[in-house]
Order: C-alpha cells, then structure tokens, then sequence
C-alpha cells in the first residue's frame, strides 16, 4: 500500500507537533530517505566539512602534518590580487554566458515552437551538444576557433568582418569568448528545453487572441510571453549561474585558464593551488569562499522552486 | 454589422480534407450557430472566418469584401475563444485594452471603450483583477469584454460556454442573446450543444464531417429535418426511429409495417418509394403521451422510468428496438410493464435508406425550409 492510501485508509492515528504524518508513515519517510542522505553525507558533506577545516590549515607539499594558522589563508586570498582577478574573471564568465545562453536558448526554443516540417527531427539535434562529452565539444570548439585552419576564421574572413585570422585562444578577449561561446553552445538544448516547456505550457489561444487584436510577432514575445515565461527565466538564470559558476572542464580543456589568468575562474583557480602549487590550505580557503559566492544564488533558487505561486 | 459570405470552401490538413466545398450566406445582424458533433469542422470552419487557419480553396467574403488572404486583425473580426485566452499577467482592464492598444488609440479613448465595455457586462468592479480572481463566468465576461471594445463587425464565438457550469451556461447563454439584441451584430456562435443551438441562434448550421447538412431556423430544423442524421442531432432527447418497410404508397399517402406488424397510414408524397422499399420511421420522445387517443398507438416493455418533476422519461422496447417517450410528469408509469403510448400521425417523419427526408407538409406554416 502505498503512503498516500495509507493516509486514508484504517483506524485515524494520534499526529503530534512534528507534521502530519502519522508515527508509523514517519518513520517509513526516514527510511526511506536513508541511502539518499548516506550518499549525501559522504559525497557531499564529509567533503565539504573537511575542506572547510583545511582552510584553516597551512598544508603544502612541504609540510608533513597540517599546521593550524587561523585565517591567514582567507586573509591571503583576499589579499592576492591574482587571486582576487579570478573572481572578476568568473563574474565576466558567469553573466556573459548566462545571458548568451538565456537569450539564444529562449530564441531557439521560440523557432523550436513553430509548428513547421521537420520540426522533432530539429529538436533531436539541437540536443546533440548537450549528449557530447563536454571535453570533446571543448576540442571541436578549439580546432573550429584555431588561428590557422579555424572555420571560424575561414568564415569570418571570407565574409570580410576582418583582414587577418584572429588568434582567439591566444588573446585575452578572444579566451574568454571562446569559452563563452563553448559554454553557450552546450547549454543552450537545456535551456531550451525550459522555455520550450514553458512555451507549451502556455494556452496558444492566448496568442491567437492577440493576433486577432493586431499584435506582431515582436509584441506578442514582449507583451505575452516574456511575462508567461518570468517563472522559467528566474529559474533558468539561476541554475545557469550556479552551473556557470561551477564550470571546469571547458575551460581548463579549452585553454587550461590561459592565456596568462584570462580564463582563470575560481575552479581553475582552486585546480592550480591544489594540483599545480600543491597548497591545499589555500585551495581549500578559494573552496569555501566559493561556496559563500555561490550561497545567495542556491538560496533564490531553491526559494523560486518552493514558493508556490 | 456586415454579412459573411463562404464560397466553396475547402480545408485540407496535408492529405486529410476536413472541409468539403462549404457555400453558406450568413446575412447581416443574424445571429447563426454552427452545430455539429465532435470533428465535424465547426471549429475549422470559424477559424477559417478569422484567419487562424488557411483557406485551402474557395474564399470568405465579409462586408463584400474577400478576406480569404487578409490578415485576423483586418477583418473586423473578433473572437471569443473556448479557453476565454485571457492573458493572466495583465488585469481585465489591460486585457479589455490591449486591442485597442495595438491599434495605436488615445488612452481617453481606451478609458473611454473599456468602460462602456464594462458597463455593459457589469464587470465595473473587476477592472483591476486579474483574470485568477475571476470566477468562470466573470471571465467569460471578460473575454466577450475584450472584443466589444473593438466594435468589430463580425462577433465569432468558439464554444465559448464549455468551460462553465450548467447553471452558468444558461445564464450565459441568456447574457450572450441580450448582447446580440443589444448590439445588432452579425455574430457567429460554434457549439456541440444543440440546445444552445436551439435557444440562440436566428440561423442554424448543422454540419457533420465537413459538410453542411441542413441550414434553416431552429424550428424550421426541429419540425422539418432534411434527414435522418439532422433529424437525430437537433432535439433532446434524440428522435426515436424504427425500421419499417412500405406496403403500399400514392402521391398524398405511404403505408407502412411497423416492426411489430402494425399498419400506418401516413401523409407523405409516396410516389418516391415503392411496396417493400426499407424506410426509418421517426418520432420525437416529447410527442409520445400515455394511453390511447393518439392517431398512432404503440405498447412498449418499458425497462426504465426517469422522473424528473415536470417531464417523465420512459425508456421501453418495441419488437426488441429501443424507444424514448417524454411525458407528464404525474403520469404513472411503473418499469416492468407493457404499456400503450400514442402520437398524432403528422408528428411522423420519414427516411429513404441513404437518409433523406420524405417530403410532406410543413407543420409550421411560417418556417421556411433552406437546404444545402
């Protein structure tokens, strides 16, 4: 029987201040949440708390046993100015790459919404990038941007937009659009499956309506169904950012955080003090701070998912 | 005001045609009901009037102009949708005023519609409520609301009442024929229900896959059906019909065998039919009273008795054919029994096996028969 029927069904148990469950639904609740708390406490908890307690721990290849040192990891990162520049890096990745992917998975998904032939078989491919393995899209992103045989270079000289090949992987800007546009191209088939569920959640006849009325393609988007779509848009932007944020292994496939720190995010930048200077202290305070930077995000996702209107 | 004129029309979705060749004249200020049973085209065929679908072939010609290929917003149409199609962010005054928004109107003169608008629907006290703090009707009003504001010429209704209670359904149903007296408007009213049909409309359409059956007045299509299928879709409960065979027919008379042996002299134009020929034999429930006196005396099993109040159901069989007889509500009925019910001989219609009607004399001298 299962928990919803046994809420109705039989002699009416005593409920106490805890919730309504009834004692004998609340303790199947709690075994059955069991193995998802195990995995949660040992992949994620342990992890974290052992992280955070090594913030506070000086703890390098040249230290044999960590020497406890307070804050002075949290006061160096906030003092190293290379440190520091990768939060502005991330910020610059985050919105670029947010808002790219935001407005061309919205667009797509509305061309996506058109009823035209052929119409499933676009939609199939258009997930193609999210099924790619992220370092192989990495690849196929550098070869496609690479100074010498780059089709983008091909295309772009071809159309006349520039005299000579852009070296994008070796220029600052030209890194950080190539893992913006990277980022953007695997995104978009999951945020337009968003707006595209949101566009089919929407009663068409709205649309008709207004068409009746005279509105254009370009009113209907801004009047009808941009408002239609606010609750996917804030969802969306969320889970981008925190997504966007967390984003390693483009980049560090990509361009490993180079040139110099251009596309140093904060994960390149905890990779390099854990694995390349071996500071684990340091890594771990980036870690924390990290988390602090993504905390605000988490919370106004978690509230748009619960709020019931 | 302006008439609607449909010339051949034909709609194809890829190979599947759902409309086959419609000619139909609706003339100004009518207010006609397309009716018909679940994908009989009576959606399309609207749609097609507003320009949300394409003519396959043929044109629609409103105020004598050919819209075939004219944008909705052109047209002078506007239309009320099943789903009402409010658009939920915006309050019942932006919903009232977004037409008239587009169209790139003064607010005074928008303030000034939507308030005539509202006047005449009665939602002054709901114009800063959103479309969910609206009950059903409310929101109908709404939706009838934020096409009176145009001052369209044609007024198109896509089973507009569906959604709502059957209570709410009648007193919309009024609201909505007190608007037409009130505006004069040609309007155009799709339903699958045939007493919204009957109640309303100045004109009915009965359509079945994609073809016009009958067009005529309600009571022209209740007392004069121009077959069988038209017979059985317009009144409620539907027709009784019986096979029975002809035994002898003149040009003033046919004789028929019912299917428990009795003979019935009728008044119908028999020089269609010839002795033997299978014909249905049609009587509505309603024209059914209990005992002899009638011209016509039938005794059914009867199997279920329904009493209503004002009107009994009767549910009984004749020779093994099932039969609905309305009657009184005190008459005394009891389930189990064999009953004599009659009904006057010229509340009979005839059909030929493919369905159409035999001819006979009108029974209401005013109504004027129009077919296809």
């Amino acid at each position: 029987m299962d928990i919803a029927s046994r809420k109705t069904v039989g002699k009416q148990q005593p409920t106490n201040a805890k919730g309504s469950l009834k004692r004998s639904d609340r303790r199947f609740a709690y075994a059955i949440l069991v193995p998802a708390m195990t995995a949660f406490l040992i992949m994620v908890a342990y992890p974290f708390f052992d992280a955070m307690s090594m913030s506070f721990f000086q703890y390098t290849i040249y230290d044999l046993e960590p020497i406890f040192i307070g804050f002075d990891n949290f006061v160096a990162v906030l003092t190293d100015p290379y440190v520091l520049g990768s939060w502005l890096t991330t910020a610059i990745f985050v919105v670029g790459t947010t808002l790219l992917t935001m407005t061309l998975g919205l667009a797509w998904a509305l061309l996506m919404y058109q009823d035209f032939k052929g119409r499933g078989v676009m939609r199939t491919l258009t997930l193609l990038p999210w099924i790619l393995p992220s370092t192989v899209s990495a690849f196929v992103w550098a070869w496609m941007l690479n100074g010498k045989y780059g089709i983008v270079n091909v295309m772009l000289l071809g159309a006349g937009f520039i005299d000579s090949p852009i070296q994008f992987l070796s220029e600052d800007i030209g890194a950080m659009l190539a893992v913006i546009l990277t980022r953007t191209w695997i995104s978009i088939p999951l945020f337009m499956s968003f707006f595209l569920a949101g566009l089919q959640g929407m009663d068409y006849q709205q649309i008709e309506a207004a068409r009746i009325d005279g509105a254009g393609n370009l009113r209907i988007v801004k009047r009808l169904i941009l408002p239609h779509l606010k609750p996917v848009f804030l969802v969306t932007g969320a889970l981008g950012m925190i997504g966007n944020l967390q984003q390693f292994d483009i980049i560090y496939a990509l361009t490993g955080g180079g040139p110099v720190r251009a596309t140093s995010v904060l994960s390149i930048e905890v990779f390099r003090q854990a694995f390349e200077n071996w500071d684990l202290g340091m890594a771990s305070a980036i870690g924390v701070l990290w988390v602090f930077t993504l905390m605000p995000i988490v919370i106004f996702y978690l509230r748009s998912l619960f709020k019931e209107d | 005001m302006a008439d609607v004129i449909l010339k051949s029309v034909i709609k194809r979705f890829g190979k599947t045609q759902t409309i086959h060749g419609i000619d139909l004249s609706i003339d100004s200020g009518d207010f006609v009901v397309f009716v018909g049973p679940s994908g009989c085209g009576k959606s399309t065929l609207l749609r097609m009037i507003a320009g949300l679908e394409e003519v396959t072939e043929g044109d629609i010609y409103i105020d004598g102009d050919c819209v075939t290929n004219t944008q909705p917003s052109k047209r002078g149409i506007a239309m009320v949708f099943q789903s009402y199609a409010l658009y939920p962010h915006m309050s019942v005054r932006e919903n009232m005023s977004f037409g008239l928004e587009v169209t790139g109107e003064s607010q005074s003169f928008i303030d000034e519609r939507v308030s005539e608008a509202a006047s005449v629907l009665k939602l002054d006290d709901y114009l800063d409520r959103k479309p969910r703090e609206l009950s059903g009707g409310q929101r109908q009003r709404v939706a009838i609301g934020r096409t009176i504001v145009r001052k369209p010429k044609v007024f198109l209704f896509d089973e507009p009442l569906s959604n709502l209670d059957a209570e709410l359904r009648v007193q919309m149903r009024i609201e909505i024929s007190k608007l037409h007296d009130q505006l004069g408007n040609t309007m155009i009213y799709v339903t699958h229900d045939q007493v919204e049909a009957m109640t309303m409309a100045d004109k009915i359409v009965v359509l079945r896959e994609g073809v016009v059956e009958q067009v005529g007045t309600p009571l022209n299509l209740y007392h004069n059906p121009a077959n069988k299928f038209v017979a059985g879709f317009i009144g409620s409960p539907r027709m009784n019909f019986l096979p029975v065979i002809v035994v002898q027919s003149t040009a003033r008379m046919v004789l028929v065998q019912l299917p428990n042996g009795q003979n019935v002299e009728l008044e119908f134009d028999g020089s269609e039919v010839v002795e033997g020929q299978k014909l249905e034999f049609g009587v509505r429930p309603e024209h059914y009273f209990t005992g002899a006196g009638g011209d016509i005396e039938l005794e059914l099993e009867v199997e279920v008795v329904e009493k209503l109040g004002g009107t009994t159901f009767v549910y009984g069989l004749l020779s093994g054919f099932n039969m609905t007889a309305e009657v009184d509500g005190d008459a005394i009925v009891s389930k189990g029994s064999s009953m004599v019910f009659s009904f006057d001989r010229n509340r009979v219609h005839l059909f030929l096996e493919d369905g159409l009607a035999l001819s006979r004399e009108q029974l209401l001298a005013n109504a004027t028969q129009t077919t296809p």
